[in-house]
């Protein structure tokens, strides 16, 4: 009992994990709907873009030097808006997801040379960025939806396959698990973590830094790319307003998930449950019908207690270890 | 010594956990409570609070905690007051398709059993008004159609011909019939404020050839600061503008600002189709006239009826008394809309009747 209550307080994943159960039994309590296996696998649908764009926030912040992507919500929203511009002017669905991903390649490259090459901080480059790629997907549409899509592009995020959403089942997982095994199985993750956690002695072992940020905001542009083609075919629409406040639930998913700020600290598994945290209390109050103004106080409740909680209790483990020394 | 120690560390960590895991969790169920407690008086059709075995008929709007909505949602709880059935009135802060989609998912889930929404973009909508019906449950809009979706029926406010024209008519005796106008609209998707506009320049075609629709901006959201933009626009881009439309009921405060601002009250005129409440302020200060709108309050309570048949599986007759409502309701079984009645026109008069 002792072992585990201290490997909860001292892993934020574990510790989450636990929130995550106490959160089931309360939304379960209130609705007799919410609580099907059904219904939970279903709802996931309405994590997925924000599960991409936190994957790529969080690598942002984990390479350290203050690192954080303001434009994630609009890098959204402009490749989704290039998404539906290159469908309506005659390309395949294929070839548009292609120059879509492209786009988002070229949006993450745009902020890695400003972070990285450039040396803006990155809280400034990236809130220009989101200001800048919000206009350009404005302009782009001249603030009118793109709609009419053909109909197969529904089976995308629509329709579901053995009962799991589409979008979840052959999006979200095979992308995620390629994002963990390049950043716990490769190379490139032990250095991003070394980069955030010591980039002086990252420097000193050879790691090039310029490089590894490029690649980090690169890598946060195609997540948003691939989140806007998923949310595009679930809303049957490309919006040029889509992603908008997505960077801030996608900063918040991170933080939730315990990705330090400062860089360098947290693992994309606690990231993950953060996300199906917020995605099942969204849909849990929204079937037991509470009033949409409550949820988003729900969440920033949540938020802060579950921090409060775990530095509570990983300064406790830490007092206790100290003095069993 | 040190065994005990750590024994004591240990208990006091267990109790620390029992403490913070029950403080989270019963701060959570206590606002959860609070909100069901609110919920609750707000879902129950003022019958009993165990009202299970009521028909559930939900009503999905663009937005909550604005007027003209509040007043539908007024209207439905009477409504289901007086027929006992639950009404559930879910919407999201922001007009969002993404989140009406996300709500009607919720809707489907816990087996209601009849859904209407207010359409803000069909094109995000139409599937899930498909997924109901496939789950058994008649969909139904209102407020807003969507035309080309499967839904049941459409519960119209006022026909949209009448509305457009009307609002035409009235804005042409305004300006003597003659002179540029501009019109100012929310979200460029939404049907049925492109629906109204397109009739204002039917009308303008056919009966006044001596007015000039100079230009139509659309805004997204239908915000009040980028209807403000776009009317100032409008005046700088034409100075002898005579009129201008607010068709979205948020867009009115916006424009008729700009007109304020620009010292041009009583030289522009403000028509739109803005709620009693909206447009009461604009009236004293001599910016608009007059609004044409419908009676919301009135609107909720069919909507709640009309969901009542269509759960029950009922037809509608070709004309409805209903109790409650001031005017029989037509319906038009070809077109498949339930009609409010014809157009209200707001003025100075009778502003203070309504409380919307």
């Amino acid at each position: 009992m002792k072992k585990i209550a201290f490997s909860i307080a001292k892993s934020r994943t574990k510790f989450l994990l636990l929130l995550f159960v106490v959160e089931m039994v309360v939304l379960s309590l209130i609705s007799p709907y919410f609580f099907s296996i059904n219904n939970l696998v279903q709802v996931t649908q309405f994590g997925a873009a924000l599960t991409l764009l936190s994957l790529g926030e969080s690598l942002v912040m984990i390479a350290g030097r203050d690192g954080i992507d303001i434009s994630v919500g609009s890098a959204m929203s402009l490749s989704g808006v290039l998404f539906g511009l290159a469908v309506m002017n005659g390309c395949s669905i294929f070839t548009a997801t292609v120059i879509t991903l492209i786009g988002g390649i070229l949006l993450g490259t745009v902020n890695g040379l400003l972070v990285a090459a450039a040396k803006v901080p990155a809280l400034i480059a990236t809130l220009g960025t989101q200001y800048i790629y919000g206009s350009l997907a404005l302009y782009l549409t001249g603030g009118i939806p793109i709609s009419g899509f053909p109909d197969s592009f529904k089976a995308l995020s629509l329709e579901s396959t053995f009962g799991i959403p589409n979008q979840i089942l052959f999006v979200v997982v095979p992308v995620t698990f390629v994002v963990f095994i390049l950043v716990y199985k490769m190379k490139f993750g032990r250095r991003v973590y070394l980069l955030g956690t010591n980039p002086e002695a990252a420097k000193y072992t050879g790691i090039r830094e310029k490089q590894i940020r490029m690649c980090v905001y690169m890598l946060a542009g195609l997540l948003a790319a691939v989140s806007a083609i998923i949310n595009n075919s679930w809303l049957m629409t490309a919006r040029a307003d889509a992603g908008s406040g997505m960077e801030m639930q996608a900063i918040t998913v991170a933080v939730l998930g315990g990705i330090g700020v400062a860089g360098g600290v947290g693992h994309l598994g606690g990231v993950l449950i953060g996300v199906i945290i917020i995605t099942m209390m969204n849909s849990g109050l929204q079937i037991a019908n509470v009033n949409s103004i409550w949820q988003l106080a729900t969440l920033g409740f949540i938020l802060i207690i579950a921090i409060i909680l775990n530095h509570m209790m990983e300064r406790f483990v830490a007092n206790v270890e100290k003095s069993r020394k | 010594m040190k065994n005990k120690f750590r024994r004591i560390m240990a208990a006091s960590l267990a109790a620390a956990m029992t403490i913070s895991m029950l403080s989270g969790c019963g701060g959570t169920s206590n606002s959860t409570e609070e909100e069901k407690k609110e919920e609750k008086t707000e879902t129950d059709g003022g019958g009993n609070a165990e009202s299970s075995d009521k028909l559930k008929i939900a009503f999905v709007p663009q937005l909550i905690g604005i007027p003209y909505f509040t007043a539908m949602e007024e209207g439905g709880k009477k409504a289901a007051e007086d027929l006992g059935v639950e009404f559930l009135y879910t919407g999201a802060t922001q007009a969002s398709a993404a989140e009406q989609v996300k709500i009607m998912d919720s809707l489907i889930k816990q087996g209601v059993d009849a859904i209407s929404l207010s359409v803000l973009d069909s094109s995000s909508t139409n599937p899930y008004i498909e997924k109901a019906q496939e789950a058994g449950i008649p969909v139904y809009t209102s407020d807003s159609d969507a035309p080309d979706s499967t839904r049941e029926f459409y519960v119209a406010q006022a026909l949209d011909e009448d509305l457009g024209r009307t609002l035409m008519d009235r804005l042409a005796a305004q300006i003597d019939g003659k002179g540029q106008i501009g019109i100012v609209s929310g979200e460029s998707t939404a049907t049925n404020l492109n629906t109204w506009i397109s009739f204002m320049e039917e009308q303008q075609k056919e009966k006044y050839p001596d007015i000039e629709i100079v230009d139509i901006r659309y805004t997204q959201g239908g915000s009040s600061e980028q209807a403000l933009k776009q009317a100032q626009e409008l005046m700088t881009r034409y100075p002898d503008l005579k009129g201008l439309v607010a068709v979205a009921s948020s867009t009115i405060p916006g424009v008729a600002q700009a007109v304020q601002q620009e010292g041009k009250a009583g030289q522009v005129k403000v028509i739109g189709y803005g709620s009693p409440a909206t447009v009461k302020p604009f009236m004293d200060q001599g910016v608009m006239e007059e609004s044409i709108l419908w009676d919301a309050y009135e609107l909720g309570y069919l909507t709640v009826w009309a969901g009542k048949m269509a759960a029950e599986g009922k037809e509608f007759e070709e004309v409805n008394e209903i109790e409650g409502i001031s005017n029989p309701v037509k319906w038009d079984a070809e077109k498949k809309i339930l009609l409010l009645g014809e157009p209200l026109i707001i003025n100075k008069d009778n502003v203070d009747d309504f409380n919307f």
